[in-house]
This record gives C-alpha cells, sequence and structure tokens, in this order.
C-alpha cells in the first residue's frame, strides 16, 4: 500500500514537471514563433522586391529604350512575302 | 484588524473593481495589430505587371517618446528623406515645358521641424513610401520615437505608358489608401482588398504566447485585375500620339484603339498626361482620360451615324444623288456651307457626300429622312449616353430631346455640330459599322482573379442597330472617301483602310473659334476583316487646322506598323 501511494505521488510529481516542462517551452516559443515571423516577412518583402525587378526588366518601354539605344530602329518598309503553293496544288 | 483590511481590499479588488482591472489586465497582456492587404495587380493582356507594388514605409513620430530634440532629429533625418524624394523624380516623364516644384533641404527640415515639435502626439506621419533602402537606413539611425509601417508603393514598370487609363493610388480622408481615375479608381473596390487583425495574448518581453488566447481575421488580398491592353499597340500608339502633338502643336491628342468584333481596348492614350510615379506633382487636368472625359462636338466623324441611318431606312443608296448640294443648304432662314465652298449641283452621290465631306449633303439626307428616324438610331449608337466603359470618369456629353431638335439642329447634328460627345463615343459608332452593324460595350478589363480563381467581366451584350448589308455598304463609302481623300497617298500600299475625318470648329463663348478646331480621324482596317478599329483625335492644332493633315498621318503611320504587327498581308495585289 505504501509502495502504491509512494508510487502514484511520484506519477504525479513527474506528471506535473512534465506539464510544467511542457507549457513553459510553449510559453517560450512564442518568442521563436515571432522570429520566423519576422524571417517570412523578410522572405517575402524580398520576394515582392524580385518580382518587381522582374517587372521592370521586362517591360516593354525598358526594352524599347534599350533597342533604341543599342541603335535599332522601326522597319521603314515592310515586304510581305507570298509561299509558293505545294507542287500537288500547282499541277492537279 | 490588519486581516479585516486585507480582507476589505480584496473585495474591493475582486468584486467592486474587479472588470475594469481584468480588463485593464487584458490590454496589457494582449496584442493587436493590422495585417495590412496587398492591392491587387493590374496586368496586360499578355499576363506582364502594368501596375504591381513593392515594399514601402511610412516614417511616423511619436512626439511622446522622443528623447532628442526635434530639430536634431529632423537634421538627422533630411538627407535620407531628401535622397527618397530626389531618386522618386528620376525617370519621370514629364510634358514639354513642365517643371517639377524645387527639393530644398532648408525647407524640408524646417518642415520636419515643425511636425516633430508637435507636443504629446503619438502618430505624426513623416515621410510615405520610402523605399527599404531609406527605411534601413533610418532604423540604423536608432533614434528613439520614430517608427515605420508598411506602406507599400505602386510599382509602374512601364513608366508613365498607359498613365490616364490606369489612375493612380492616392490617400482617401481616412489615410488609406484610395484610387482615383482610370481603372485604379473605377475597380478600387475589387482592387483594395481588406486589411486583417490579429489579437494574442504576449509575455513581458512581448512575445506572444503560443497557449494564450489568439484572434484572427485574416487580411483579404485585393483582386488582380487582367486587361486586353497590348503593351505593345499602347508603346506604338503613345510613341506616335506624343510626336503628332509636339509635330502639329496641339494642345492636347487623345488615340484609342479597340477590337470591333468584342469591344475590347488594346490601346488608349492622352498626351499631355501625368506620371503615376509623380502623380503628386501634377494638377487634375493631366489625371483625366481624354478619351473619355473629354466632351467636344465631333464633326464630320459624326457623319458615319447619319449616313448608317440614312442607309439603313432605305432613305438613301451609296448611288442617290443629292438634288440641294448645289449651292449652301437653306433651313430656317440660315445657310448651311461647305467645309470649303465647293458645291456640286451635279452627280453629288451620298458616296460623294462622305468623300467630299460635305454638309450640305449630309444636312439635306438628315432632313430627308426626318428628326424621328435620324433621332432613333441616334439613340440605338447611345449618342448622349456613356459607352459603360470601365474607366472611371466617363462622361457622356450633351445631346439632344426629340421634342427640342428644331430643323436647323437636325440639318447641323448631320454634320456632328450643335452638340457634344466624347471620342470613345464616336469610336463605337465606327466599331458598330467595322463589326456587320453590332454596337458592342468598350471595355478595358477582361478578367478579375481573385486567389486564383478567375472571374469574367460582364459587359453589355452586343446589339445590332444597323443592318449587315448596310454596314457593308457603308463600309465601302468610307474606303472610297479615304482613297480618294486629301490624305490617299498615307494609306499602306495594298492595303483598304475605311475611315472618315473630321474638323470640328471649337465654340468659345456662344460662337465658333475661327482659328480653333479639333482635328480627328476615326477608321478601321483591313477593311474587308477589321483587326482594329481606332481614333486619333488633335485638340486645337496650331500647324495646319484639319484632320486630313494631323490626325490621318499619324493614324497611317500607327496602322502601318499594326499590319506587321498582325502579320495582316496586303489584300489588294
Amino acid at each position: 500500500m505504501r509502495c502504491l501511494a509512494s508510487g502514484v505521488a511520484a506519477l504525479t510529481i513527474v506528471l506535473a514537471a512534465a506539464t510544467l516542462v511542457t507549457a513553459n517551452n510553449l510559453a517560450t516559443q512564442g518568442g521563436t514563433s515571432q522570429l520566423l515571423d519576422q524571417e517570412i516577412a523578410t522572405l517575402q518583402a524580398e520576394n515582392t522586391e524580385l518580382q518587381a525587378e522582374n517587372a521592370s526588366l521586362t517591360s516593354i518601354t525598358r526594352v524599347y529604350q534599350a533597342a533604341l539605344a543599342a541603335g535599332f530602329s522601326s522597319p521603314k518598309h515592310l515586304e510581305n512575302l507570298t509561299k509558293p503553293a505545294p507542287v500537288a496544288l500547282r499541277n492537279p | 484588524m490588519s486581516i479585516a483590511v486585507i480582507a476589505v481590499r480584496l473585495f474591493y479588488w475582486q468584486v467592486m473593481d474587479g472588470d475594469n482591472l481584468a480588463r485593464a489586465a487584458a490590454s496589457q497582456r494582449s496584442l493587436t495589430w493590422q495585417i495590412p492587404a496587398q492591392r491587387g495587380e493590374i496586368l496586360a493582356q499578355d499576363g506582364k505587371i502594368l501596375v504591381g507594388n513593392e515594399a514601402g514605409y511610412l516614417l511616423f513620430a511619436s512626439t511622446v517618446d522622443l528623447k532628442e530634440s526635434a530639430g536634431i532629429v529632423a537634421r538627422k533625418l533630411t538627407p535620407i528623406i531628401l535622397a527618397s524624394q530626389q531618386e522618386d523624380r528620376v525617370g519621370l516623364t514629364l510634358p514639354k515645358d513642365f517643371e517639377l516644384p524645387t527639393l530644398d533641404a532648408k525647407d524640408l527640415e524646417k518642415s520636419l521641424t515643425n511636425k516633430l515639435s508637435a507636443p504629446d502626439d503619438y502618430y505624426i506621419p513623416l515621410a510615405h513610401r520610402l523605399k527599404q533602402k531609406y527605411a534601413d537606413q533610418i532604423e540604423a539611425l536608432k533614434i528613439f520615437g520614430l517608427g515605420l509601417d508598411p506602406e507599400p508603393r505602386r510599382l509602374y514598370p512601364e513608366g508613365s505608358l498607359l498613365a490616364t487609363t490606369l489612375g493612380f493610388v492616392g490617400a482617401s480622408s481616412t489615410g488609406e489608401p484610395q484610387g482615383y481615375f482610370g481603372l485604379e479608381g473605377f475597380y478600387n473596390g475589387e482592387l483594395a482588398g481588406r486589411s486583417g487583425v490579429e489579437q494574442l495574448e504576449r509575455d513581458a518581453a512581448g512575445n506572444p504566447i503560443l497557449i494564450g488566447q489568439v484572434n484572427t481575421l485574416p487580411p483579404q488580398d485585393g483582386r488582380t485585375i487582367t486587361t486586353s491592353i497590348d503593351r505593345f499597340v499602347q508603346l506604338v500608339v503613345e510613341t506616335h500620339l506624343r510626336d503628332g502633338v509636339e509635330k502639329y502643336g496641339a494642345k492636347r491628342g487623345t488615340a484609342v484603339v479597340m477590337d470591333p468584333k468584342t469591344g475590347a481596348i488594346l490601346a488608349s492614350v492622352t498626351w499631355p498626361a501625368f506620371d503615376p510615379r509623380g502623380f503628386q506633382y501634377f494638377t487634375k487636368d493631366f489625371y483625366k482620360d481624354g478619351a473619355v472625359s473629354d466632351t467636344y462636338e465631333p464633326g464630320s466623324t459624326f457623319k458615319i451615324l447619319g449616313m448608317a441611318a440614312g442607309l439603313d431606312t432605305g432613305t438613301v443608296g451609296p448611288d442617290t444623288v443629292c438634288t440641294e448640294c448645289g449651292g449652301p443648304f437653306k433651313v430656317q432662314g440660315q445657310e448651311i456651307h461647305t467645309w470649303n465652298n465647293q458645291y456640286f449641283p451635279t452627280g453629288e452621290t451620298m458616296t460623294k457626300v462622305l468623300e467630299h465631306s460635305n454638309n450640305v449633303g449630309m444636312a439635306w439626307l438628315a432632313t430627308k429622312m426626318g428628326k424621328d428616324k435620324f433621332y432613333s438610331y441616334a439613340k440605338a449608337f447611345g449618342v448622349g449616353e456613356p459607352t459603360g466603359v470601365d474607366i472611371q470618369g466617363e462622361e457622356s456629353g450633351v445631346f439632344y430631346q426629340l421634342k427640342d431638335i428644331a430643323p436647323i439642329d437636325l440639318a447641323t447634328m448631320a454634320f456632328g455640330q450643335g452638340f457634344s460627345t466624347t471620342s470613345l463615343k464616336i469610336l463605337q459608332i465606327a466599331a458598330a459599322v467595322a463589326n456587320n452593324g453590332v454596337l458592342t460595350e468598350p471595355h478595358v478589363v477582361t478578367k478579375l482573379t481573385d486567389q486564383g480563381r478567375d472571374i469574367p467581366v460582364s459587359v453589355k451584350a452586343p446589339k445590332q442597330v444597323i443592318k449587315p448589308e448596310t454596314a457593308r455598304v457603308l463600309t465601302q463609302m468610307l474606303v472610297n472617301a479615304v482613297d480618294h481623300g486629301e490624305a490617299h497617298r498615307l494609306v499602306p500600299p495594298g492595303y483598304r483602310v475605311a475611315g472618315k475625318t473630321g474638323t470640328a470648329q471649337v465654340a468659345v463663348a456662344g460662337h465658333y473659334d475661327p482659328n480653333k478646331t479639333v482635328a480627328s480621324f476615326v477608321g478601321f482596317a483591313p477593311a474587308e476583316d477589321p483587326k482594329f478599329v481606332m481614333i486619333i483625335r488633335y485638340d486645337q492644332p496650331t500647324s495646319t487646322p484639319f484632320g486630313a493633315t494631323t490626325a490621318v498621318p499619324t493614324f497611317m503611320d500607327i496602322t502601318k506598323e499594326l499590319f506587321g504587327y498582325y502579320g495582316i498581308a496586303p489584300s489588294i495585289p
């Protein structure tokens, strides 16, 4: 009987300690969670910046200005080439 | 005794003041913050960004918490904020003779000092939409009492392209981001989204307690809108129109290109206009989209509608001869003259009336048709009403009520004078002719996207306003008008372009100013299967007043490029 009581008491103490440790860990992990949130925010900001950079680089205005600067110009004259008809159609 | 005192005190704290203390404790340990929603993007037809977002910050001060003097803080902040303002000005597209206000470091420092000297204020905005690098520089100063809140910046990868159609984002009366003009204004509700809120319990160090109470209302990001704008077409039209405004000494230029089959707007330009990257430097006049907001007397481009009505009602055919074109048209004691005082006693068919842009011929046609029929067609085409385009600021112009139309009004209405409308309405009329007589609703946005889910945008159902045969005949007449007009040499060889010039007088203080015109051309090509319909308009060109010598050359230059872009081969060998 005494053994049983001691066992229960020990178990209770262990469980209580475990609960305390777990609760403490959860509570203090709030700090870690905040750091992670900040990291996520930083990565999201970097991603937004990269998207903005991509948009600027693929801008038609930028490409046009770069083309002009490189010496390209709009064609002055357009010639439409007509494809010759396939042989079978030419010789029915 | 002491136990009694303690008991009384405990009773007071627990029971009498319990609720107040519980609330105070809750506010002390709870942390609430707003989670801003991301404003939606505006995309071109090809999915590329026309308007996006980039990181930005609002710098604010809590003067209650400032440890250093206002002057010292202002002195430290001035070079950073000034550099930010200077960088924001780099690359702005400015109209001719337009100057930005000078940035002065001393004025900025004085302004910051004044704001920072405000007594006991928790939140004084000092600078808006600072880029990340400037926010980092300010943080590095480690000035207690300053804070940085996220305030995203709008990103314009295409610079000032499409400015008046896009609009801009300013602040509402409550300081929230608000779209003004163009698409930002029209679709503000869709683009804005809704901020979220998160409330959770924190420990003494301010860190969140995970097992504590958490209440979250997630933000709802704004919807992305996809437009029908073709970036290449926009660039081509914008380049040529700006050149034209300069070349012809016009006060303003407007151009719109539209798909006649669907009403989808492919390009829209107003110049001079503002640059959305620096919208705060411009006045309201620069914000307006000329195609939808500027009303004017359309002049001869309106003859398209009158002729359509005449053909469709059977009043006239293309070969019907005007029997009163030998001299000025007399009505209600007044005379209507041709634009060049040239008259045709014989052989002036309806086809020739359009070719010669004959005001007398049109007045004769309208009078022969009668005001009831003419008016019914005007209303069928929606003259005097907005087109319903999804751009904020659309005007409808001023048109007659049937009962108020006198014979002289009917005669002048036939050649586009005596009432007002917009360029987009004239374009819509021409588009109906190009589209087998079917009127479509112009629109810019084709779909909204909400968290990956596409939501189509509904437009008004197309309406048959004239018979397909009428449209076909009128198209031939308009091709003839171009081929035999003053600018026929400008038509790209081998192609058939249908269109009509307009040179409308400008009413000033109750009379028409002889020195001012609105020069325009509306047309579509290729005539046999139109790929696009376009209107070019110059307000008060000074080099030459006529549509044929200003708007037509610009139209043809753009058309040549569009033929190449769309791979449209010549139809005439």
